[in-house]
């Protein structure tokens, strides 16, 4: 089931000068910094309320964000929604026809994630998370 | 200050068509939808948050900004305690940030945070009165 909005990811092109804005100015605290590399990206978490910003800046052009940057500069990227059975969600997903990036759960930054095709949401990227602690 | 990610937007060119996918495909039920100063809106409550999933309809200042922004995701919301400190709080660290003012929806004011100073995301710090 579907219980929150975990985070929300933005696109970035350097991760220090957008956590001047996220972190310094808005007073956000960062929870959790990591390189992912299988991502090609270098991320942050900060905490807002019950859910979190995402910063990713890419580690390459070649990338993912390296080229939603390229094709749409800096921005919203992807909403990803928390889950309490992500395997679940995802069976249900499956037999739905809806059209998956991710056709196994693997490890992310926000726990077991998967992503679905933006084709399937109207245009939004969305991920779905099991956090593991 | 800045409490919570009240709400984020999400541009819809069909939105009787937009509610069937999110609600089919995540579950998530939105309420019957509104109009809302040149748009049409419908909330689809998540947690503490919702989606607002919105179609610009007719004439009014909140359409004509929807018409200018990307498919998809365009606004974040995130609720303040007191807009104008909050205003204020940005402003002296140098980012830009538009006057307050009253919202589509009763009780609520908001301003727009530039997304010059966002990195690309239009941020609306929303106030919501008892």
């Amino acid at each position: 089931m579907i219980q929150k909005i975990h985070h929300i990811g933005i696109a970035v092109k350097s991760l220090d000068e957008a956590l001047r804005f996220y972190s310094e100015t808005l007073g956000l605290t960062v929870h959790k910094q990591a390189t992912v590399e299988q991502q090609g990206v270098k991320a942050a978490l900060l905490t807002i309320g019950e859910s979190e910003i995402e910063l990713l800046e890419p580690l390459g052009p070649e990338t993912p964000v390296g080229r939603f940057l390229e094709r749409r500069g800096e921005g919203l990227h992807h909403l990803c929604f928390q889950t309490d059975g992500i395997d679940q969600e995802l069976a249900g997903l499956k037999a739905k026809g809806v059209e998956l990036i991710d056709q196994q759960p693997r490890i992310g930054l926000a726990g077991r994630i998967c992503f679905l095709h933006p084709r399937a949401m109207k245009g939004v990227l969305v991920e779905l998370a099991e956090p593991l602690d | 200050m800045f409490k919570r990610i009240d709400h984020v937007t999400i541009t819809a060119d069909d939105l009787p068509a937009a509610a069937q996918v999110w609600e089919a495909t995540l579950g998530l039920i939105g309420d019957a939808p509104h109009p809302a100063a040149g748009a049409r809106l419908a909330c689809l409550p998540v947690g503490d948050a919702y989606l607002e999933l919105a179609q610009p309809e007719g004439e009014g200042p909140y359409g004509d900004w929807l018409r200018q922004q990307a498919e998809g995701m365009c606004l974040v919301g995130i609720e303040v305690d007191d807009l104008g400190a909050a205003v204020a709080h940005l402003r002296a660290r140098g980012a830009q940030v538009s006057e307050p003012q009253e919202g589509a929806v009763p009780g609520v004011s908001f301003a727009l945070v530039d997304t010059a100073s966002t990195h690309g995301v239009p941020i609306a710090l929303i106030q919501r009165s008892e």
